[in-house]
């Protein structure tokens, strides 16, 4: 079986193929259930006490270095859902694009499954784990690190769970998520069904900020796309992932090199 | 018809009470979403739903919320939650071609007990779909919507492709 080349294609070629359906209802419920994850998240007590701690965390950052720890007030930090169509496409990417056990003959659900098995409307709100996140900018590199393990201590403490991640990738994008999962119940039928489900919390510096917004389109269009090119982009200077992955990766040595003059003057100062 | 049939704030906020909806902000939604429903919708307002569950720790949840007219029905799903409000408005009148039932503790000849629970889908012509949902007394308010809008509207025809 050839595999559905854009996402726009995904919805019909998995309701062919599948028993569970991805209709008018399905993403009715992906709208209520991301809807009633953010605001549930937002208004728990966890969350609330987490804003708040960020002015404390912020004060012990700048008496440590006499340096501001973030971007942004903490309350002007907004937790955002996953529109729909980026969400379908993620599930097509997971199942499709990046399944290397597909097969064109002697297609069947078992073998050409994907590793970690099929992303469907039954357990996708567990295993798409960014249907709601917010970003965090701070301005330093050693910021990252400092603010996602007091992240990961807090949420641990209000009763959550907390996977991080530290993604670092050929294409010089580099990011660190806290996955802070937590049960929901929620109406399926007549019955009520507790699902595990994640919100994702990335911490980013500033300059990755910029880069982010620079480049979030091109990774957009790269994400929907199945042909790999022939040569390989760090070869081919004329294409489209050259500059701006490259610049991912100066701008991330960079941040190094400023963290590395600072914590020298640092020492100077103390000597 | 009567100015009795239509739908006025003070009965919406009767309905309210009987479902159990104390909260200030909740209440405050509904009636913004009322007055809205009453610009947008093309007819006179006839009738409000507003599906419900239990948690279980028994926690009342208030999920999606329905207007209706004679012929169009306005639905604002997680209508507690958005931020900005969204509605769906569409006509129902001689275009519904299935309906699906389910029901717990809920005999048809009695009034719902507190445990009672009725959810009924049912789709539309054009390709629109409702999921409605009714925990305890409310089932009543949506046994009644189906007896006054949903049956009278059951039609055969083909499905839109259009979802």
């Amino acid at each position: 079986m050839e595999k559905p080349k854009k996402f726009e294609d995904y919805i019909d070629w998995w309701n062919e193929n599948f028993d569970t359906q991805i209709d008018l209802a399905a993403r009715k419920l992906y709208d209520y259930v991301s809807t009633l994850v953010k605001y549930e998240f937002e208004n728990s007590d966890g969350y609330k006490k987490f804003i708040h701690q960020l002015y404390n965390y912020e004060s012990e950052y700048r008496r440590s270095c006499g340096y501001d720890l973030l971007m942004k007030k903490p309350e002007e930090i907004e937790l955002y859902t996953k529109e729909w169509e980026k969400f379908i496409s993620k599930v097509w990417r997971t199942n499709v694009v990046h399944n290397t056990n597909w097969k064109k003959e002697n297609w069947n659900h078992e073998d050409c499954r994907p590793e970690g098995g099929w992303i469907t409307p039954d357990n996708w709100f567990e295993e798409i784990h960014d249907i709601v996140r917010t970003r965090i900018v701070v301005k330093y590199f050693d910021g990252v690190e400092l603010l996602l393990d007091k992240m990961h201590n807090h949420f641990e403490d209000c009763g959550c769970e907390c996977k991080p991640d530290w993604e670092a990738k050929e294409e010089g994008y580099y990011a660190a998520h806290l996955h802070v999962i937590w049960d929901y119940e929620l109406p399926v039928g007549l019955e009520i069904q507790r699902k595990r489900i994640c919100v994702e919390m990335q911490v980013t510096t500033q300059m990755k900020d910029v880069i982010t917004a620079l480049t979030h389109k091109y990774y957009e269009r790269k994400r929907e796309s199945l042909e790999l090119p022939d040569v390989k982009w760090q070869w081919d200077y004329n294409c489209d992932e050259f500059s701006p992955n490259y610049i991912g990766h100066i701008l991330h040595y960079i941040e190094g090199a400023v963290m590395q003059i600072r914590n020298r003057e640092q020492e100077n100062d103390k000597s | 018809m009567t100015k009795a049939n239509l739908l006025s704030w003070h009965s919406v906020k009767n309905y309210l009470d009987s479902i159990g909806m104390i909260s200030d902000i909740d209440i405050n939604q509904v009636r913004e979403i009322f007055n809205k429903g009453e610009i947008l919708c093309p007819e006179e307002l006839k009738m409000i739903f507003i599906s419900n569950y239990k948690e279980t720790n028994g926690k009342d949840k208030f999920k999606d919320l329905w207007l209706f007219s004679d012929n169009c029905l306005i639905e604002v799903l997680g209508f507690n939650k958005q931020e900005t409000l969204k509605f769906d408005i569409t006509i129902f009148r001689k275009n519904i071609h299935t309906i699906c039932i389910e029901t717990s503790n809920l005999n048809f000849s009695q009034s719902a007990k507190d445990d009672s629970k009725l959810h009924i889908e049912f789709y539309i012509l054009n390709g629109f779909s409702c999921d409605q949902l009714a925990y305890g007394s409310n089932c009543d308010v949506l046994m009644s919507i189906y007896k006054k809008y949903l049956i009278p509207n059951l039609v055969s025809g083909q499905t839109s492709i259009l979802y």
